[in-house]
């Protein structure tokens, strides 16, 4: 092939570009360390790429919201713990007053002492966390339990908390005090009891609600029978304290169930959590793998671009200078 | 018998060419670095000889030669190569455009290292997220509310700016005739390119005429051919070799005229941003074929395609919050977004004047419209849509930089093939100086020489 200067300067200028484009490619993976700087890099990767973002910036919500619910669960675990240790103390206290033994006049203190648990009940169903009633169901900004005398209402909803712990997975971390008797099928008894369905529907909009009563007028679950305690004791009759010893036993072991239920779902919690951190490592080490450079590599093929580049320079310049014109007098 | 001065006539012969062959040299080295020159050669044969064979001829033993002459000076060129050089001059027009505009598209997404939708879109699930956890608390849902609003504008912000590149590649106005952009540009260029073809058709014409050869005019109507290749896919008549007067048809139609008229190119756009190419008087055609023009064709439809995918994207978003967060009859409560699609996704008014119309109870389900499959999206979710979408804009760039890093390569191959043949070399063009140099002081030397034999006859013999 004829060849001509213009074709070993076009040539030249040529490859020089292709070289100079190659360095600069290979500059900018080395500086930012990176592989894929745009979608064009690598169209196949980048998909994955963006998947593993938003799983690792999901996962940072999951563990938040799993971290919130742990909390929740901690602290109904106190409260329900709590509770249990009130039943048992009123359990020693209808004990004593089912003897028979005792004046009326010290059935009545007793009594006195159980209406005092009853405050103390409430109390632990106004459990808040951070000014978040973790009985209230969604509505939770304010104390949902409020008694007035021999009255207990609920302004809370009836909710369940439930936080996304997983991909498309919701998970209950607690459900609200007290459930709506008015739904079918009727719901199981909530933790603190059902809402009054004496009047029903419940327009759940219009709290509060009172608590629901049975054939007797007494509440359902843990307040009825501290109320039928109390009332049993102020009565000062044994046999009535000694019907209302075997519910305050129930209610000590529906506490315990309850206790339980938080107990697992803690466990499952702290279990997805561990999930989630394991496997945000393996993502990270995947996202690691598909976008950013083999520094080895790279610095390798930096060398000897840099070099071919200073070659193509050196035998540009010396040829381009030799011509016949140099030979001719 | 011949004359006396026989002798003398050869060797001034001899100057002359040399002297004319040197010039040529000089043309040569001149134009050693003109982009689209040919070398030329000042092509020399002996003469005539003295003299014919006849019935009555002379009787001298052998025949004669009367020197030398220049016959034509021509051009070295290989028109093969010209054609080779054009039809990928056309592929390179092609991916030159579609890489223009996809790389311009892909500058709109940030992916993989900035904070686009993807992120966004998660920070906005992400805060309702955080509202499930703290469903009555007003500094959250004023954080939903903020990221709603930097979801929506930046929807907004990417369509203008998808928008603009697909303006920037045609514009047309009201009755759909293309006013403004690269299409518009293209076209102005091509008219002023045959404009100047079609003049030099003219004077080539009238050159060949005179029996010239016309060398450089064909070279510069080479060179603007060369160009106009990388607009579209030519299709070059020579209409007679006598008169060398080309013809250029694009997408099958004259650009110029079997009679060297030129029809000027004008294009207009329909509602599917469908280009039609009007040549004159001619039937209008749709663009074919390779060059920029069918690769802008491409461009435009495939950007558009992004934008269409943006707004489908942006209106499920609207409706999958709406019908979440306001399971009732539309416009009867707390919408959270307005809008339905891209350009139009705004925050509801309701929402940024009062964040307490951010319902918490309904945090969860919206926060779980991140993982719903949608059949409008391919069954995909919205993120995978839109990963999906970020994929096919980056590979849209990376095939057309492939593509037109192999149609430059290729190009640098022919174009060196070209310039093989066609190209000046200042050695051998040096050599031939000298050469040249040689001959001219040798037929001098002749000259002088032949004086010294007719001086001896004319003024010494007697």
């Amino acid at each position: 092939m004829r060849v001509t200067n213009k074709m070993i300067g076009n040539s030249l200028a040529y490859n020089i570009q292709v070289n100079m484009q190659k360095l600069a490619r290979t500059q900018q993976e080395m500086s930012t360390g990176r592989r894929v700087l745009r979608p064009s890099d690598d169209p196949l990767v980048i998909s994955r790429l963006l998947s593993i973002q938003g799983a690792l910036e999901s996962n940072n919500q999951y563990v938040r919201n799993i971290d919130d619910g742990l909390a929740y669960l901690y602290a109904a675990d106190t409260a329900l713990g709590t509770a249990g240790d009130l039943l048992h103390d009123a359990h020693e206290l209808a004990v004593q007053g089912a003897n028979g033994t005792l004046t009326k006049e010290d059935m009545a203190h007793i009594g006195e002492q159980v209406d005092k648990m009853i405050d103390n009940m409430v109390n632990l169903a106004n459990t808040d966390l951070g000014g978040k009633y973790i009985f209230a169901g969604k509505r939770n900004n304010l104390p949902p339990f409020n008694r007035v005398d021999n009255t207990i209402t609920y302004s809370g909803d009836f909710a369940l908390i439930e936080r996304e712990i997983a991909f498309d997975t919701p998970y209950q971390v607690a459900g609200p005090g007290v459930s709506d008797f008015t739904v079918t099928p009727s719901p199981e008894q909530g933790t603190f009891g059902w809402a009054d369905s004496a009047t029903p529907p419940i327009n759940p909009d219009n709290p509060p609600f009172e608590l629901r009563r049975d054939a007797n007028n007494e509440y359902y679950g843990v307040f009825g029978t501290l109320f039928q305690l109390r009332n049993a004791l102020y009565n000062g009759n044994p046999g009535e304290v000694n019907d209302a010893l075997g519910r305050v036993q129930k209610e000590v072991d529906f506490l315990l169930q309850e206790r339980v239920k938080v107990g697992a779902r803690t466990r499952h919690f702290e279990s997805v959590k561990d999930q989630i951190l394991d496997h945000e490592i393996r993502l990270k080490q995947i996202e690691l793998d598909l976008g950013s450079v083999h520094m080895e590599k790279v610095s390798i093929d930096f060398a000897q671009q840099t070099l071919t580049y200073q070659a193509a320079l050196g035998a540009g310049a010396q040829i381009l200078q030799t011509s016949l014109l140099q030979f001719l007098r | 018998m011949i004359s006396t001065f026989f002798g003398i006539e050869s060797a001034r012969r001899g100057l002359q060419v040399h002297r004319r062959s040197m010039e040529t040299t000089g043309h040569n080295i001149a134009n050693a670095n003109t982009p689209g020159y040919s070398r030329q050669e000042a092509v020399h044969t002996a003469s005539t000889p003295y003299t014919a064979p006849a019935l009555h001829r002379v009787l001298t033993p052998g025949q004669l030669g009367s020197g030398v002459s220049v016959d034509q000076v021509r051009r070295i060129r290989n028109e093969y190569l010209d054609a080779q050089y054009r039809d990928n001059a056309a592929n390179e027009g092609f991916w030159k455009a579609k890489a223009d505009v996809a790389q311009q598209a892909e500058l709109i997404f940030p992916e993989p290292l900035g904070r686009g939708i993807q992120s966004v879109m998660l920070n906005f699930f992400n805060d309702w997220h955080e509202l499930n956890n703290n469903p009555q608390d007003a500094g959250v849902k004023a954080a939903v509310r903020e990221s709603g609003l930097e979801l929506a504008s930046l929807f907004r912000q990417t369509y203008s700016q998808l928008d603009h590149v697909r303006e920037s590649i045609a514009e047309a106005d009201a009755v759909g005739n293309i006013i403004k952009g690269r299409v518009h540009d293209q076209i102005g260029q091509i008219n002023g390119i045959v404009k100047e073809i079609q003049e030099l058709n003219t004077a080539i014409e009238r050159i060949k005429a005179l029996g010239n050869q016309p060398n450089d005019l064909m070279d510069r109507r080479d060179v603007l051919l060369d160009k106009l290749s990388l607009h579209g896919e030519l299709d070059i008549q020579v209409q007679s070799a006598a008169q060398n007067m080309i013809s250029i048809k694009m997408f099958d139609s004259y650009l110029l005229d079997d009679n060297n008229n030129q029809q000027t190119l004008s294009a207009t756009m329909d509602s599917n941003y469908n280009f039609t190419f009007v040549f004159g008087t001619l039937p209008p055609v749709p663009p074919s074929g390779t060059g920029y023009l069918a690769g802008l064709q491409k461009s435009i439809t495939e950007v558009n395609g992004f934008i269409n995918s943006l707004n489908l994207l942006a209106k499920e978003l609207i409706e999958g919050v709406n019908a979440t967060h306001n399971p009732k009859p539309p416009n009867s409560g707390n919408d959270f977004f307005t809008g339905d699609s891209a350009s139009t996704i705004e925050v509801a008014g309701n929402i940024i004047a009062t964040t307490a119309n951010i319902d918490g109870n309904k945090a969860l389900a919206v926060a779980q419209l991140r993982s719903v499959p949608i059949v409008n999206l391919n069954n995909g979710t919205m993120e995978g849509y839109y990963q999906g979408l970020v994929s096919e804009v980056g590979a849209n760039s990376k095939t057309a930089l492939d593509q037109l890093t192999n149609q430059l390569a290729i190009r640098e191959q022919v174009e060196s093939l070209r310039e093989s043949a066609a190209g000046v070399s200042l050695d051998e063009e040096l050599s031939r100086m000298v050469q040249f140099q040689y001959g001219f002081q040798a037929s001098a030397r002749m000259m002088a020489a032949l004086d010294d034999m007719l001086d001896v006859i004319i003024n010494r013999l007697f």
